[in-house]
């Protein structure tokens, strides 16, 4: 009977570990085939029938994307606006969390409940208005619009963000704040000393999360950056594959694969360092929604 | 009275520590701010803005429910947009919660290794939108892609894929799923799988029940709440598609892929018809707003909370 059962649990685990190849291989054979296409020469690149490999691998194609496109324009308006809105929506979230979490007054838990709704907000009712309200202010492409929101715990995953930190914070016990209130200690000594330490997870997870959707974000980007030196890259990759459809240039298309590659390495580095806290972070926030 | 007096009264009658008040709301203001600005005043201005025709060039005037009436009696292209839209949500919402929740339960199989499988398959839904679509646009390029040429080596003669009227939404379809299958749902499944207390499955074990019983009478019921979340968030995003057909077929071709999102997108920033996205925008919402209350209603019979009373 012990023979039956090791016998079984074997063929358990044969069974996972086929299925899951099978999907894993599925599922990445096309950002695979991504990879090993940006190293193809443009004529491998559009060969019939196509191959997989290329021969030879022109690694080169990561140096002359830079030359031939305006790739690190593109690069350097994501990082403009991925750096502030990170360094603004964990600041002003947290703090926000933390006036949330840690005082008591009239009104806080409707006006919670007030800023949990406006994640249901669709981004197309506030859109025109918002649109409106920036162009009064001739901040039409500009990154500012992209930028300010996150300063006012408002934008993309804003109160997300302030809701993780504040279910975050509540875990935490109230002896450390109390012991250094007795010590004398105001509330943002506090904030800074105590909460903010014991929260890395918390601002290791948002933090990822926010870069992940700020760097992929294209609806804003759309509205409001509108000419070709404010781009995003992922509003310069589709500006390149907008043009490289009503021209098929040939020199271009596998450079455009070599962007491609390029726009995602960021956020997979980030994801693959940083997956645990990420993983930790969202089921925290999701489970308690 | 100052402001903060009135932040003092707790509700219970017991007068508050005013510095405590106070900081409160001076550390939730940004916040409060923010929302006034950015949340509430575009909120109610669209929902002025949609009473009006506004192109930016003159003042709003005011037309009263006409956007509303043209949109549902008139415009083709509304009933067209909703019923890409509808299609779209109703192939891709129950796959993707059905297909994580699958994906979850073999990936929290105790097998070594199976956190690498996990990272794997969260890949494709790290990859920045823009990356997918060209690659997948390029996978099933008629001319040059791989997918027509595999096809042809089975014997298929493959369609234009992105290009074709009928399998347009398919492909949009299909791609939503690659990049969802194995993301955040499964994610959350798996977080919720975990959290199941495993002497309920011994309970099962010891009346005689097999792994279908436990799922069955075990794991589906627990797992009901994130059941519930995922559909009403997937049904929410799912309305509001916007980015995945905008890039890769402009919401054609023959409007076959012309999501709700892109014609709100198009009537307000190609058109210049302000007054009427507006409109078509709290359409949208009104329809999301029912959507969720129903759905609220109904999970009462199907969601099991514990700590609830049978």
């Amino acid at each position: 009977m012990a023979l039956g059962n090791r016998l079984r649990s074997w063929l358990n685990k044969v069974l996972v570990y086929s299925i899951a190849s099978f999907l894993v291989v599925l599922f990445l054979m096309p950002v695979l085939w991504a990879v090993l296409s940006s190293l193809k020469t443009a004529e491998q690149f559009m060969e019939y029938p196509p191959r997989f490999f290329p021969s030879p691998y022109v690694w080169s194609n990561y140096i002359r994307v830079w030359e031939l496109t305006p790739l690190a324009i593109y690069f350097r308006n994501s990082l403009f606006i991925a750096v502030p809105v990170l360094l603004g929506r964990l600041t002003v979230s947290s703090l926000v969390a933390y006036g949330f979490a840690r005082f008591r007054f009239k009104g806080r838990n409707f006006l919670f409940i007030i800023m949990l709704s406006t994640m249901m907000l669709p981004q197309v009712v506030t859109m025109v208005p918002q649109f409106l309200i920036f162009k009064s202010m001739g901040l039409i492409n500009s990154i500012l619009p992209l930028v300010i929101p996150a300063f006012f715990g408002v934008g993309l995953g804003g109160p997300f963000t302030i809701f993780v930190f504040r279910q975050f914070f509540m875990t935490l016990p109230l002896d450390l704040d109390e012991a250094a209130r007795i010590d004398g200690a105001g509330p943002l000594l506090i904030y800074w000393k105590i909460i903010v330490p014991l929260s890395r997870p918390a601002f290791a997870a948002l933090g990822i999360f926010t870069f992940f959707i700020t760097w992929n974000d294209y609806l804003g980007p759309l509205i409001y950056l509108r000419t070709e030196q404010t781009y995003t890259l992922p509003l310069g990759l589709a500006s390149f594959l907008y043009y490289s459809r009503l021209t098929p240039s040939e020199p271009i298309l596998n450079l455009l694969m070599v962007a491609t590659v390029i726009t995602a390495l960021p956020v997979i580095t980030i994801f693959v360092i940083g997956q645990k806290y990420y993983v930790k972070g969202m089921t925290l926030g999701g489970m308690k929604g | 009275m100052g402001k903060t007096e009135l932040f003092l009264k707790h509700k219970s009658g017991k007068v508050l520590n005013r510095s405590e008040a106070r900081w409160g709301i001076i550390l939730i203001s940004p916040w409060l701010i923010g929302f006034l600005t950015l949340n509430l005043f575009p909120m109610l201005a669209s929902l002025f803005l949609s009473l009006n025709e506004y192109n930016l060039l003159s003042s709003p005037s005011f037309i009263g429910f006409k956007n509303y009436i043209d949109a549902i009696l008139h415009k083709e292209l509304f009933w067209k947009a909703l019923k890409v839209t509808g299609v779209y949500t109703v192939f891709m919402v129950p796959v993707n919660v059905t297909g994580s929740l699958l994906f979850a339960l073999l990936l929290n199989k105790e097998v070594k290794g199976i956190k690498v499988y996990r990272t794997l398959l969260f890949l494709p839904s790290i990859v920045p939108l823009i990356a997918t679509v060209l690659i997948w646009w390029t996978l099933l390029n008629p001319v040059y892609g791989p997918v027509n040429y595999h096809l042809a080596k089975l014997g298929i003669s493959g369609p234009i894929w992105l290009s074709d009227s009928s399998w347009a939404l398919p492909s949009i379809i299909f791609i939503s799923l690659w990049i969802g299958l194995g993301g955040i749902g499964c994610m959350m499944f798996l977080a919720g799988l975990q959290s199941i207390p495993v002497n309920l499955y011994e309970v099962v074990e010891i009346d005689g029940g097999n792994a279908w019983h436990k799922f069955i009478h075990i794991t589906l019921p627990m797992l009901s709440p994130t059941i519930f979340f995922m559909l009403v968030i997937n049904i929410i995003l799912s309305f509001q598609n916007f980015a995945l057909p905008y890039i890769a077929t402009q919401g054609g071709p023959s409007y076959a892929t012309f999501f709700y999102g892109i014609y709100i997108y198009r009537e307000a920033f190609s058109n210049f018809r302000m007054g009427y996205a507006s409109a078509l925008a709290w359409i949208l919402f009104t329809i999301l707003i029912l959507l969720t209350y129903y759905q609220l209603k109904a999970s009462k019979r199907w969601v099991y909370y514990e700590g609830e009373k049978i």
